[in-house]
């Protein structure tokens, strides 16, 4: 697998291996048809910028996350109103359930929806460390990388979007205690 | 997925990621028209002859942090990542800031009041052609990793410093360092070692861009697209546009947090810690403060890194954030963030993150003043 972005070819290589998991973290963060134009603008930013982004630095794909990311910078709004539907509406998978784990997955579905609220909550900058790690499978020191900034402050970031989603545990535990 | 198990005594942060994996995980994924389209959009876009493209200058770079993962998701560890910054007892322990009953909210205006009369008597620092605004921006970053029954927990210090010329459209410099001072609350170095604890590199790497865009921008427009800036990217463009009116400024502060952590207070604490609001702004900000109803004062002598003020918050939660204010001149020192639950066997009251910044004007990109 080449991260090199020298000629169109390249790219196409990029986007036919890319392309579709991108799409799928944009479009849980901003909705699919948002994320199909994002889709395009982040691998036509990353072809506009190919000689400043290093691969030793990171790879094609970590950039390329990163510019989506920056790309969602005017969509903070819509992404929250996004999560909290989701939150509304119940969560995953609610009334399919057939198996025996009735009351797990029926919980499961609520911390669901609630963790959909708390990450609504977060700070835009605290929600994109989180969801990169989460959703994009980045490491901090790539985020680090792609966002330019120094990799405690990912560490930061993350650790305090993850206290705030840790507060759930407790609500959890005295609601099952 | 991951099955989500609620009834467990504690979660470490994969099964927490697990758990993030799951929401929204039923959304549809991209369809063959769409991804068909796209394709056709990119490579049609990577056809066409450049334009003078503006490269954002992020060349230059030590190559300090190395590649990265191998793939598979970061199995994190446990090495919880960490609050920038516990700040730092003399002896070594963890600061536990006052939880006692706060003062009367009199005190808070007061100071605030008092602060935001300094500021408008004060003259904003000049900086003047081929001269940079020069800030330095000094945290504490706390790591904790436990390793079986072995817990380490240590901190240490981040400094960026970041020069920005009179014209944001040239060149910024931005330098950062990991300075290597380390603190351990528990365990020590050689022990961490041994047991493969990570330890954060020492040293020193610089972005150079324009506008400060230091990592690649949105849109065809490059570097310096978002001149206008926002409440989460506070440009000059975007200060201007402010409300100096005292009032004004609170409504749109309330309106624009929402339930955002940290409400008002947060996103004035994002403004103000850019260092470089001008006065008549920093004034309002101050006086805006004042309307909050729970705006409080939580430690009267809040130290960071030797500078001392008055730490002021408001609003409720598992973390308090703090806005530090030297009381004599009314200068916005920097900020703290206070964990009001336990966590990872800190106590309520533990200075999570701490960060100090200061201002001052350059002769040169990489000089400091």
């Amino acid at each position: 697998m080449t991260d090199h972005v020298d000629t169109p070819d390249d790219l196409a290589g990029l986007y036919d291996r890319h392309a579709r998991p991108l799409h799928g973290y944009l479009a849980r963060r901003v909705g699919p048809e948002a994320a199909d134009d994002l889709v395009a603008e982040a691998f036509l930013v990353l072809w506009e910028q190919r000689h400043t982004f290093d691969p030793a630095r990171a790879g094609a794909r970590a950039w390329l996350y990163g510019i989506a990311t920056n790309l969602l910078r005017h969509h903070a709004r819509s992404e929250v109103r996004r999560l909290r539907a989701w939150a509304r509406h119940g969560g995953p998978g609610a009334g399919e359930d057939v198996s025996g784990r009735v009351a797990a997955r029926t919980d499961a579905g609520a911390l669901s929806a609630r963790l959909a609220e708390s990450i609504a909550a977060l700070r835009v900058e605290e929600r994109d460390v989180l969801l990169l790690v989460a959703w994009a499978e980045l490491t901090p020191a790539e985020i680090a990388e792609v966002r330019g900034i120094p990799v405690a402050t990912v560490r930061t970031r993350l650790h305090r979007a993850r206290t705030r989603l840790r507060g759930l545990d407790v609500v959890e535990a005295e609601r099952n205690g | 997925m991951g099955e989500l198990l609620v009834d467990e005594d504690r979660w470490d942060d994969d099964r927490w990621d697990d758990a993030v994996r799951d929401v929204l995980a039923d959304t549809p994924p991209m369809t063959d028209e769409s991804f068909t389209a796209a394709r056709a959009r990119v490579l049609a876009g990577a056809s066409r002859p450049e334009h003078a493209a503006d490269p954002v200058g992020v060349a230059g770079l030590l190559s300090g942090a190395g590649p990265v993962g191998g793939g598979g998701r970061s199995r994190a560890r446990r090495r919880v990542a960490v609050a920038a910054g516990v700040a730092v007892l003399a002896a070594g322990g963890v600061v536990a800031a006052s939880l006692t009953p706060a003062p009367p909210a009199a005190g808070a205006v007061e100071t605030l009041t008092r602060a935001a009369d300094l500021v408008v008597g004060s003259a904003d620092p000049v900086v003047g052609p081929g001269r940079f605004r020069y800030t330095v921006t000094r945290d504490w970053a706390l790591a904790v990793d436990d390793r079986g029954d072995h817990r380490f927990r240590h901190l240490y210090e981040g400094v960026v410093e970041t020069w920005q010329p009179e014209d944001p459209r040239a060149e910024w410099l931005r330098r950062q360092t990991v300075t290597g001072k380390r603190q351990w609350l528990e365990g020590d170095e050689d022990a961490a070692r041994a047991a493969g604890v990570p330890l954060e590199p020492t040293g020193t790497r610089e972005l150079r861009a324009p506008c400060g865009d230091f990592v690649p921008q949105a849109g065809g427009g490059g570097p310096c697209a978002d001149l206008a800036g926002g409440w989460s990217h506070p440009t000059d463009a975007f200060l201007a546009t402010l409300p100096r009116d005292p009032a004004e400024l609170h409504r749109r502060l309330v309106a624009e947090a929402g339930d955002l952590p940290g409400g008002p207070l947060g996103l004035a604490a994002d403004v103000l810690a850019t260092g470089w609001v001008p006065k008549d702004l920093r004034a309002a900000f101050y006086q805006a403060l004042t309307r909050l109803p729970d705006l409080r004062v939580a430690d009267r002598a809040a130290d960071l890194d030797g500078r001392v003020g008055v730490a002021l918050t408001a609003g409720g939660g598992a973390q308090a954030r703090e806005i530090v204010i030297d009381p004599a001149s009314g200068r916005f020192l920097g900020e703290r963030l206070i964990g009001t639950e336990p966590w990872e066997g800190l106590p309520p009251g533990t200075v999570w993150s701490f960060t100090s910044v200061g201002i001052g004007v350059a002769e040169a990109s990489g000089a400091q003043p």
